[in-house]
This record gives structure tokens, C-alpha cells and sequence, in this order.
């Protein structure tokens, strides 16, 4: 029961994306910084602004903290801002698990659940994705999948790209006869990290909701055999 | 096609829109023959039901024939004459497979919305609010039903229009409210509030085994019908005081059950009338829960507590410590009508109960608002309004 118990395996990719420990006292050394950069900002603004040799000096001093500062923040910037978001959702099927992986793993039934998805191919150990942006213009995307255990566990990552994520997804028997938990978790980074998500969130598009979405589509689709809409439909001026 | 659009609180409109479409494969449209007012609806209209839009079409309670079905849709065909249940179910789902079809998964658009406010989505329900659905009603010419095999149910040769109505949900919600008392035989029966679903509750309690059922409401018509129909012994609460008159009633017992027909807009004589009304209408609470606080009290130690009046949201001085001392049984629920509608319409055909008599009053689609009114401050004995459309 020890490895049943966990959503994922410990050398799924998703695990080893997890953030870094024991980052505390660095953060403290860069909150100074950041301190020291704000003050090295105004002596160069204050420099500047003042004719004369002293001027002159103190806005090359001032520069000169300032790339001091700069130089302690990026780290800061490299392992919190940018640190790995990590979301996991879950959805039970009223499928077995062997029905409900084989349909995830139909790369033709992907674009039927997952929103802006035009294709999915298979070659080999990669699956090529095209899918539209929110704007209508295409967009390309390689995965590689890392493993693939039949009835119980797909992994992969991204080959390259702008929107680069490792993932994972488990199917496993629910207890009492209910049917299968899908268990989808997925890490990636992101230039704005935390603040893009809580952004993201304000516009109701941050990843845990999208992911929510696409769990609880796949499910009407395997389960009902059509996602409800009210689209369309007639309604008053 | 003309259809009864909400235009505000407690403000709707008959206006024409487009007709419906097929949209997904298990569709089926439905040229609507009679269609009713609901108590529910109500709440709608008076704002008390978040995410209602402007435009939306209302109506949940509907019979008519089958006019196109979707390439999906294997047991009913066009020309079938079927009453239709308001809460739409996949079928699929677990909660379906064991006939708990109003907390189907996979039949409402928002689910995000409610799995927010209540934990996890309920099934969609026509015209009833854009967290359940968001789907277009039935008072109007023609409805789009999903999932039609499920929804919809064959009306039997010998059984009219009109009694098949109540079996989308007046019939089945006041049957289900009688279904979960459990009844063994027996008992003593009380049920708050003596609209249609508390006419049903009445005869469906007799139906399952009770001995007596007491009803209990304030209009002079409505508990007639109770008693002249339902052969209820009636309290009217603006006459007793009504744990006085149940514990009298019972020998000191208080009612084996008690079913709550009324829901989050009760009203009482007294001062606590006003105290929930001001906390409402400051959103201190969201519903009203003054028949629920007495039917906790009235109950006998160790009954069962029935709730099918509708509730929406939060309630103050909920009086758990009457409810678990007493060790009281709760149930409650939407209506599971697919779980009942063949029972029901069986029940009807065989003689045994016919509720056609909820319809008091016929009237054309167009004089839906006129109806909505009359229904809301319970003019000319009005129980029901049964809309006709197309003149018929």
C-alpha cells in the first residue's frame, strides 16, 4: 500500500521540480539589498541632478550600489520569483482505471476535453500538440513522456518552449466500487511566478482553475459522452 | 417562439426569442403543452437566488411533445407525448447510477459556481439561476432538453395533460418529501406549508403508511384543499401556536416526522418574522428559517426531519442543540424525479391519487407576469398557474 498511497511516484519529475529548502537567510542578505538598492537609486537620481565633480561622483557611487544590490536580488529573483508552481487537482470517474487511462492516453480524444488544443500526434516517446491562443494564432509544443505505465500513470515534460512544464497523471482504483481518481499534477515557471498567478486568479485564468476545468471536462466526456453547454441557447434581449 | 424572460426582481416580461437548437448529441426539443408556476420560482423572483441575468427564460415544471432529438437519443422519438423532470441527470454518473439524480456530476455548465459556495457542483435544473445550469425554462413555446431519455417520461394512454404536469415536480418533490420520512406505518405526519408540493407530501405521506397527517399553513383555501383533498387534519398559525397545538395533537409526543414545504422565504405571525426578514434583507442571512426552527422543535425525540423547501445559502439560529439531543434524523434534497416519475404516473393511472386538482388556474403564456403576481400574494386561491401556449 506504501507507493498506492501517494498520487505520484517519488522520482516522478513533478517531485524532483519541488522548490528549494533552506533558502531563508538568503532572502534576509537580499531584503537588505533590495534596501541598499533604493537608496543607491536616489544618490545616482540626486547625483545626476547636481552640476559639479560632486555630482558626477556620487551618481558613479550610487551606480556602482546599485549593481552591488542588483547582483544580491537575482538569486532572490532566480528561486523565489521564479520557484517552480506546483498544482495538483483530482476528479473521480465512474470508469475503471484501465478505461479511463486508455481514453486519456487516445491522443485524438485530447483536443475533446482540453480547451484550445487543435491536435495532439504520437511519435515514439513524443507527442507533438498543436492548440490556438487566446489571441486565434497557433501554437506549437513537443512533450516528451517520461513514463508510461498502462492503466496507472503517464508522465512527460516539455521539449523546449515558452510555456514549459513537467506533468503527471495517476489513475487509481477509488474505494467502495466508485470508480477511478484521476490524480493530475503539473509544475512549470514562470517569469512572474506567485504574482502572475494571483493575476492569472483575478482574471479567473490561473492555472488551478484551468486545470479544475479540464479534470471536470474529461470527466463529462468519458463519463456522459458530451460536456453540458447552455451556448447558443434562446434567452430574452 | 415566445418565452417568459426575467427582466429583474420580481419584473418578467413575455418576449419573443429565438427558438431553441440541438446542441449536444443527447438532446431532445420539446414543444411545450402546458407548463406551471412553481413555488420556487418565487425565490427567483424575489432575488433571493444569486446569479439570475437579465433575459433568462424561467419555468422548470413542464409537459409537451417530442418535436427533433439529437443523434443520440435512443428512447424517445418525436411525436412522444412526455412529462419532462426540471432537474436534468446524465444517467452515467455515480450519483445517477444510484438514482441520486439531482446531485448528478455532469449536467451543469457552471459547476464552478456552486462547488465554490456549497463544496461541489448539483445537477443543472431548467430556469433556475446560472449557478444550477443556466439553462433556458420552460415557460415557453418550445425548451431544449439534455439528456433527453433521461428526462423525459412517455405519459401514459388514460392520463391527461394535465395530471401529468405535476409528475415533473410538484407530484414527485411532495412524494419524495413522504419517501424520506421512511414511514413504517403509522405515523403521525406533519407538514409545513400547503402549497402544491405540501397538497402532494399530504396525500403521498397517507400513500407510504401514515395514520394522520396534520398541515399547516395560513390561507383559508389552501388548507381546505388539504383537508377536503387530502383529508388533513389543517392549523392554521396565525390561529395557534403551533408546538402547542402538535404536542396536544400527539399526546405530548410531537409528530413522528415533520416535512419542511416552505423553504427560506417563511413567514410567521410573530416578532421572529421580523427579526429574519431585517436580517435578510441586510444579508445577514440569506434565507429565512422559521418553519425549520419549529419543525426541530415539533418533532418527536428520535424523528425525521424532511426538508424539500428550497434553501439557498445561510440561516442564524439554527437550533442544533434541539436536533442532536433529540437525536433527529435529517433528510433533504432536490427532487430525484426520474427516480419516481414511472412510479408516479402509475399511481395516477391506477386511480389512486389525481393532481390535476393543483391547477387552479389556466392561463395563456402571455399573462405570465398578471400570473406570477396573483401567485406571489396568493390572489383568488390561485395553487397553481397551468400556462398554455399557442392559444390552446
Amino acid at each position: 500500500m506504501g507507493t498506492a498511497m501517494r498520487a505520484l511516484p517519488a522520482e516522478s519529475p513533478v517531485a524532483a521540480w519541488r522548490r528549494p529548502r533552506a533558502m531563508a537567510p538568503a532572502y534576509m542578505h537580499a531584503a537588505g539589498s533590495i534596501a541598499s538598492g533604493i537608496g543607491a537609486g536616489a544618490l545616482v537620481v540626486w547625483g545626476m541632478r547636481r552640476k559639479g565633480v560632486v555630482g558626477k561622483m556620487a551618481a558613479l557611487a550610487g551606480g556602482a550600489l546599485a549593481v552591488r544590490a542588483a547582483a544580491a536580488v537575482a538569486p532572490v529573483y532566480r528561486d523565489v520569483i521564479l520557484a517552480p508552481v506546483r498544482i495538483q487537482r483530482s476528479v473521480t470517474i465512474n470508469k475503471s482505471p484501465e478505461e479511463t487511462y486508455r481514453f486519456w492516453h487516445s491522443p485524438e480524444n485530447l483536443p475533446r476535453f482540453m480547451r484550445h488544443l487543435v491536435s495532439a500526434t504520437v511519435s515514439g516517446d513524443r507527442v507533438h500538440l498543436t492548440a490556438r491562443r487566446h489571441d486565434g494564432h497557433p501554437m506549437e509544443l513537443d512533450l516528451v513522456v517520461d513514463r508510461d505505465v498502462p492503466g496507472q500513470y503517464i508522465s512527460w515534460h516539455t521539449a523546449g518552449g515558452i510555456k514549459s512544464h513537467a506533468g503527471a497523471v495517476a489513475f487509481r482504483p477509488a474505494p467502495g466500487n466508485r470508480g477511478c481518481e484521476v490524480i493530475f499534477e503539473m509544475s512549470y515557471r514562470s517569469a512572474i511566478g506567485e504574482a502572475g498567478r494571483f493575476i492569472g486568479k483575478l482574471r479567473g485564468r490561473d492555472p488551478g482553475t484551468m486545470v479544475s476545468g479540464m479534470l471536470r471536462r474529461f470527466k463529462q466526456v468519458v463519463e456522459a459522452g458530451e460536456i453540458p453547454t447552455t451556448r447558443d441557447q434562446p434567452r430574452g434581449v | 417562439m415566445r418565452a417568459v424572460c426575467y427582466r429583474g426582481v420580481n419584473h418578467l416580461e413575455v418576449e419573443n426569442v429565438p427558438d431553441p437548437k440541438i446542441l449536444n448529441p443527447h438532446d431532445a426539443i420539446v414543444r411545450v403543452r402546458l407548463t406551471t408556476t412553481c413555488g420556487s420560482d418565487l425565490h427567483l423572483l424575489d432575488g433571493y437566488i444569486p446569479t439570475m441575468q437579465k433575459g433568462d427564460i424561467i419555468g422548470h415544471e413542464f409537459m409537451g411533445e417530442i418535436v427533433e432529438t439529437g443523434p443520440e437519443v435512443r428512447k424517445v422519438k418525436r411525436g412522444d407525448r412526455v412529462v419532462v423532470t426540471p432537474v436534468i441527470g446524465c444517467g452515467q454518473c455515480w450519483f445517477c447510477e444510484n438514482q441520486l439524480w439531482s446531485l448528478c456530476d455532469n449536467t451543469n455548465p457552471n459547476a464552478g459556481i456552486p462547488e465554490r459556495l456549497w463544496g461541489q457542483s448539483v445537477a443543472g435544473i431548467f430556469g433556475y439561476s446560472h449557478m444550477l445550469g443556466g439553462y433556458a425554462g420552460s415557460h415557453a413555446e418550445y425548451v431544449r432538453v439534455p439528456f433527453a431519455d433521461n428526462g423525459c417520461f412517455k405519459i401514459p394512454e388514460g392520463v391527461t395533460d394535465e395530471q401529468a404536469l405535476f409528475v415533473s415536480d410538484a407530484f414527485p418533490t411532495g412524494y419524495m418529501a413522504a419517501d424520506l420520512c421512511d414511514l413504517k406505518g403509522g405515523e403521525v405526519v406533519a407538514i409545513w406549508g400547503c402549497g402544491g408540493v405540501g397538497q402532494m407530501a399530504i396525500r403521498s405521506a397517507y400513500l407510504l403508511g401514515a395514520s394522520r397527517v396534520i398541515a399547516i399553513d395560513r390561507f383559508p383555501d389552501r388548507l381546505r384543499m388539504a383537508q377536503h383533498r387530502g383529508t388533513a387534519e389543517v392549523l392554521n398559525y396565525e390561529e395557534v401556536d403551533i408546538l402547542e397545538a402538535l404536542k396536544e395533537m400527539t399526546g405530548g409526543r410531537g409528530p413522528d416526522a415533520c416535512i419542511d414545504c416552505v423553504g427560506m422565504e417563511a413567514h410567521e405571525s410573530g416578532p421572529e418574522y421580523w427579526y429574519d426578514k431585517a436580517k435578510q434583507t441586510v444579508r445577514l442571512e440569506t434565507d429565512r428559517p422559521i418553519v425549520l426552527r419549529q419543525v426541530i422543535h415539533a418533532c418527536r425525540k428520535g424523528g425525521t426531519v424532511s426538508i424539500v423547501g428550497v434553501y439557498g445559502g445561510f440561516v442564524d439560529k439554527f437550533p442544533i442543540g434541539a436536533a442532536m439531543n433529540k437525536a433527529l434524523t435529517f433528510r433533504m434534497g432536490q427532487q430525484h424525479g426520474q427516480r419516481y416519475a414511472e412510479r408516479l404516473l402509475n399511481i395516477i393511472r391506477e386511480g389512486k391519487i389525481d393532481p390535476s386538482y393543483l391547477a387552479t388556474h389556466r392561463m395563456p403564456l402571455e399573462d405570465a407576469p398578471l400570473a406570477y403576481q396573483m401567485f406571489k400574494t396568493k390572489q383568488d386561491g390561485m395553487m397553481r398557474a397551468v400556462f398554455t401556449t399557442n392559444g390552446r
